[in-house]
């Protein structure tokens, strides 16, 4: 008995032991993707470079928006992580000052149309914007309209009703208190998500987790992303999507390489195929609102009517500055 | 005179320079982080954090849901316990079994749990055409009692087992009526345990994030904001402040406890209890144990429903896609790296416990008191403080990024309670076994090999499954630490969580059981094998030893 | 061997714990095949004097003599010793052979000689039939020779006894002594026996050493410790004592 113990004790030494090491070892066809886009948008892309790349090892880490600029911002050029993707302008911002963002001039700039177009460090991706979508049968049977206006939202009927992301955490959560700044003023705006937090049931870490609890009908409401919602609706799940009637708030997201790490070819590889192939498919499929100048996508069920709000003065000084505030 | 240097352990009769390398080991990698963290507050996020408006908000709310859920914690506790060790009934073993299930997975798998089937289209909630909401301080209370329970259970079922018996029958013969024996016997008696299970009970619960990430809806709480800012926003110093916050409660805990050691433990001739057999008792225990039991595999069941079905709760019908999605996303390489730290933290946890036990407790000499305080010392710092002090320390070194990181963390983390058992255990040895060992010519080590390890192989294997289970549903200490390359698989519902992506965290809810649960079978199993009955340890047992 | 020495001499023994004196200039001698016990209540030093003899513990000054040889720094296991401790200490996880041939394994003895000579020890105790037993499957006489038989395979000369019975009923007891003596008069060993049990001294011993406060009092036979009680504390630490005890069986034998 003792011998056995012992002897399977030494064994599983020696394999922790090789595990250990193997673990800490990189190899040259390894590339780290840091992302922070939907579920359903990571499980595409996964599933893209596995055909595209089968030898490849890509691991695909999903981040929310916050977590993912600050992670970078902390770790640097030291980072594990080599192509950011699906991170917000005003971060990608950031991380070009800190000069951790690879040059980009090689790629083609001239195919994007020019509202979406900033540095050579990143590139755009997708226009993310928000909406006030609604679970029309949970709404229903609780006997209620659907709200279409911030107005609404803090009626008290709503109480517990209300799903909303993080702005902590979360750029659709932000882009939703930056466009109610930007509309009414700073101050209001403290005071009506004061207002509206009576009425939320929680605020979810990332800008997906509305539309998810709308679809588990655990909220009736939820302040959250067009593009997934459309998704949803596509996949079967009937929601309704009102746009605010003070203007829908947006952001453009983008990506980039980690400097240094463009060296390695697999990891050009992959970004290349991201930017000639990849982007395209996911603009036609999830995202169509415009980026490039000769593709006009056309989704169905996504809102073909949508009046962006002043989204101005989103640096990331302003957010820190009014997450600062935030009390959430 | 010539001496003759026979071994190591000769040389030095009280293996002092033993006891200080490991004593200053421990230092490094327990007190040294926390006071680097200490050094990292500045008066700016000081001010930040104590000044905003959520720090009180989230204070009070910490502190009103960590007192009520002890409480109640502690009622439901110690009347399983009761049931269990006092009254006559069938189907004892597998209650046992099913209470302490809860203990294998993740605090935030008992929040999700919560919303499966309380939330507001809750599995239950819409069963019962409920219409309160579980969100808040009530949800956070009850996801807090699932998870803190079973462990007040088995030390409740601990204490009761080695109560004694004889008090109780000479106050009967003198007729002392039963409501009196219980002031006057069993409150006395309680008194010292009841206090250190409460503390542990209570740190336990004002240091989880996990349940109120989940369910807390806008009553968030310390470790919650501490989460969030540290993970949100990599606000390190921030993040320190509330580290601080959290480092108080544990701390007093932990001072309580020692001041209230029991001194006389040596009770070992006590008369057990004649086992309840009246009718209405049974019927009364027998209904708690099963409602209990089955309030502990409620949440278990609601895994099974939602990662199983097609699409919750739209579509029941039965599919693998929640699974496959799972996969997808790495669930295999996180859950070998889970498994390996599991296997890294038993293996030298229990080897670093046992030979600083073995040095603490058998060595005896000024600095086996120093040491012994030392390495319980780890006791007194909260997981996700733990944690934080890591990451201060160690980013940017060769480990950081490693499994060797996230191995230490909860090897540290782990290790005051499979200390004290193996402390315990070695204790209640024959105190003349080294001299016996000396006088027949065996050396030290020859007899830990020979003498000592065969003897407590029971707290070892005991030790092995403490720190297997805990490394595998941790999600306190190494969530600040990992990287893609190190990521354990509990952490993975961290991330679903943002997504509110119930499906997949069921799914790894439940893959996290089933490890824990065959590991914990089948060391239970090698176990009784094995064991010599007459130094059987038992579990959980904090108290009796500090 | 040499006649002309004693079995066991002790010579100016002292020890001293900070300023606390344990042991203040102890001589005595100890002849072959003798049972001596050394009584006296907790704390006077005994426990101290036999870690001494038996090597576990240095003293501050004074010589231990062996058979003429001085052995006040040798190691525990040279000295041809044997110890029996209080609640025997036994290794639970052993069978009962294995406990009496694990000193002779360690030692590199063959195994099949080591075997055969535990066994032998086994038989001559009359353990035979407990062979494959742990210890806490015998009766507390059974771990008693268990212990001595432990001790008894290295072949000392003399065996130290640490208050072995003080835990045990006294129904046992009684049986315990009777074996003792028994064992002392098969392998005519010396046997050095501590105890604070006035009535067990008496019993089993040929001499009995009496001490108080680190220091002897008396050493002498039963008889003439009975009959001249060296002073006051010797008197009402042992005979009275004894006195006492036979007084209040005796009220029910009238």
């Amino acid at each position: 008995m003792k011998k056995v113990l012992s002897r399977v004790l030494s064994l599983l030494m020696v394999c922790a032991m090789a595990l250990l090491l193997s673990g800490c070892s990189t190899a040259d066809n390894k590339v780290i993707i840091y992302t922070s886009a939907e579920d359903y948008r990571v499980e595409y892309l996964t599933s893209r470079l596995k055909e595209e790349f089968p030898d490849y090892q890509i691991v695909i880490e999903y981040m929310a928006t916050g977590n993912h600029a600050a992670k970078l911002k902390a770790e640097g050029t030291d980072t594990e992580c080599d192509i950011t993707y699906d991170l917000e302008y005003p971060y990608l911002q950031e991380l070009e000052r800190q000069g951790i963002l690879t040059d980009l001039s090689s790629y083609d700039y001239s195919i994007y149309t020019d509202n979406v177009i900033e540095s050579k460090h990143y590139l755009p991706e997708a226009i993310y914007s928000a909406s006030i979508i609604v679970n029309p049968a949970v709404l229903s049977a609780k006997g209620l309209e659907a709200p279409k206006s911030f107005e609404d939202l803090i009626k008290p009927e709503y109480k517990g009703l209300i799903s909303m992301p993080n702005p902590k955490s979360s750029g659709t959560g932000f882009m939703v208190l930056k466009a109610y700044a930007n509309t009414y003023g700073e101050e209001a705006a403290f005071e009506y998500f004061d207002q509206l937090a009576q009425n939320v049931l929680q605020f979810t870490s990332s800008g997906s987790g509305p539309v998810n609890a709308l679809i588990q009908q655990e909220v009736a409401i939820g302040l959250g992303m067009t593009a997934q919602a459309v998704t949803a609706i596509n996949n079967g799940t009937p929601l309704d999507i009102y746009n605010f009637d003070s203007g829908s708030p947006f952001s453009v997201y983008g990506q980039s390489v980690i400097k240094g790490k463009e060296s390695k070819p697999a990891v050009k590889a992959v970004f290349d195929f991201m930017m000639n192939t990849f982007n395209m498919e996911n603009n036609a499929r999830f995202y169509p609102e415009r980026i490039y100048k000769d593709t006009l996508n056309v989704i169905e069920n996504y809102p073909s009517d949508i009046v962006y709000c002043d989204m101005s003065n989103n640096t990331n000084e302003e957010r820190q500055r009014l997450l600062d505030k935030w009390k959430y | 005179m010539k001496k003759r240097i026979t071994s190591f352990f000769s040389r030095f009769q009280n293996a002092d320079a033993a006891k200080t390398v490991i004593g200053i080991i421990f230092f490094i990698l327990v007190i040294y982080p926390v006071v680097r963290m200490l050094l990292f507050i500045d008066a700016e996020s000081l001010q930040n954090a104590i000044g905003h408006p959520s720090f009180i908000r989230g204070l009070s709310n910490s502190v009103i849901i960590a007192t009520t859920a002890t409480l109640i914690t502690i009622v439901i506790a110690y009347a399983l316990a009761w049931c269990l060790e006092r009254v006559d009934m069938k189907g004892k073993g597998l209650f046992r079994v099913v209470l302490i299930l809860p203990m294998l997975i993740p605090s935030i798998s008992h929040g999700m749990g919560l919303i499966v089937l309380f939330g507001n289209n809750g599995i239950i909630t819409n069963f019962l055409n409920l219409t309160t909401s579980i969100y808040g301080r009530w949800g956070v209370i009850c996801g807090s009692i699932m998870y803190a329970f079973p462990v007040a259970f088995l030390m409740f079922a601990d204490v009761l087992k080695y109560e004694d018996a004889a008090p109780y029958e000479a106050a009967s013969i003198l007729g002392i009526p039963k409501h009196r024996q219980l002031a006057s016997i069993s409150m006395p008696f309680l008194r010292k345990p009841l206090i250190s299970i409460a503390f542990s009970v209570f740190t336990m619960i004002i240091t989880d994030y996990g349940v109120p990430l989940m369910v807390g809806g806008n009553d968030i709480t310390i470790p919650v904001i501490m989460y969030q800012e540290v993970i949100g926003q990599l606000n390190f110093p921030k993040g320190a402040v509330y580290g601080v916050v959290l480092l108080v409660p544990a701390l007093i805990a932990f001072v309580v406890d020692i001041l209230n050691k029991d001194h006389a433990n040596s009770r070992y001739d006590t008369r057990s209890f004649v086992l309840i057999q009246k009718p209405a008792t049974r019927a009364f225990a027998y209904t708690t144990c099963v409602v209990g039991s089955l309030l502990a595999v409620l949440p278990i069941f609601a895994f099974v429903c939602i990662g199983f079905a097609k699409k919750y709760p739209i579509d029941l019908s039965l599919t693998m896609a929640n699974i496959q999605k799972t996969l997808n996303m790495g669930a295999i390489d996180y859950l070998l790296n889970s498994v390996i730290i599991a296997i890294g933290v038993s293996i030298i946890g229990t080897a670093v416990s046992f030979i600083t036990a073995y040095l603490t407790a058998r060595m005896k000499s000024q600095l086996s008191k120093f040491l012994h305080l030392i390495s319980i010392t780890s006791a007194a710092v909260p997981g996700i403080v733990l944690g934080l002090a890591y990451v201060i320390v160690f980013k940017g070194s060769f480990i950081y990024g490693t499994l060797v990181i996230l191995i230490m963390v909860n090897v540290i983390h782990f290790i005051a309670s499979p200390y004290l058992m193996m402390y315990n255990s070695m204790n209640k040895l024959n105190e003349n076994l080294e001299a016996v060992g000396e006088t027949l010519g065996i050396g030290r080590l020859r007899m830990i090999m020979d003498v000592f390890i065969p003897q407590v192989r029971s707290t070892i294997i005991e030790m092995v499954s403490y720190f297997f289970v805990n490394s595998m549903m941790t999600i306190s200490a190494v969530s600040f630490l990992v990287t893609t390359r190190n990521k354990p698989i509990a952490l993975m519902i961290n991330q679903f969580e943002a997504q509110m992506q119930l499906e997949c965290a069921a799914i790894v809810s439940l893959t996290i059981l089933c490890v824990n649960l065959i590991i914990k079978g089948t060391l239970q199993i090698v176990a009784k094998r094995t064991s010599i009955r007459k130094y059987e340890v038992n579990q959980n047992d904090f108290q009796e030893a500090v | 061997m040499n006649q002309s020495y004693s079995k066991l001499e002790i010579n100016h023994l002292n020890m001293t714990y900070g300023s606390k004196v344990i042991l203040d200039d102890i001589n005595f001698k100890v002849n072959a095949g003798e049972f001596l016990s050394v009584l006296g209540p907790s704390g006077c030093g005994k426990t101290s004097l036999l870690r001494i003899l038996i090597g576990l513990a240095k003293p501050s000054g004074g010589t231990v003599m062996k058979d003429g040889v001085d052995i006040t720094s040798a190691k525990p296991m040279e000295r041809g010793m044997g110890i029996v401790f209080q609640n025997y200490a036994l290794f639970e996880n052993m069978t009962v052979l294995g406990n009496v041939e694990y000193a002779l394994k360690v030692r590199k003895v063959d195994k099949a000689s080591a075997r055969e000579t535990a066994m032998t020890m086994i038989k001559h105790m009359g353990l035979a039939e407990h062979i494959h037993k742990k210890p806490a499957e015998l009766s507390g006489g059974q771990q008693q020779r268990v212990a001595i038989a432990r001790t008894l395979v290295l072949n000392p000369d003399i065996i130290l006894f640490d208050e072995p019975m003080s835990a045990l009923d006294v129904a046992t007891r009684l049986a315990l002594r009777d074996e003792l003596k028994d064992i002392q008069r098969e392998f005519q060993t010396t046997m050095i026996y501590i105890t604070h049990d006035q009535e067990e001294a008496f019993a089993l011993s040929d001499r009995i050493m009496v001490m108080e406060e680190a220091n002897i009092v008396q050493i002498d036979t039963p008889e003439n410790i009975i009959q001249n009680p060296a002073n006051d504390y010797v008197k009402s630490f042992v005979i009275d004592n004894i006195q006492r005890k036979i007084n209040s069986l005796a009220k029910y034998m009238r």
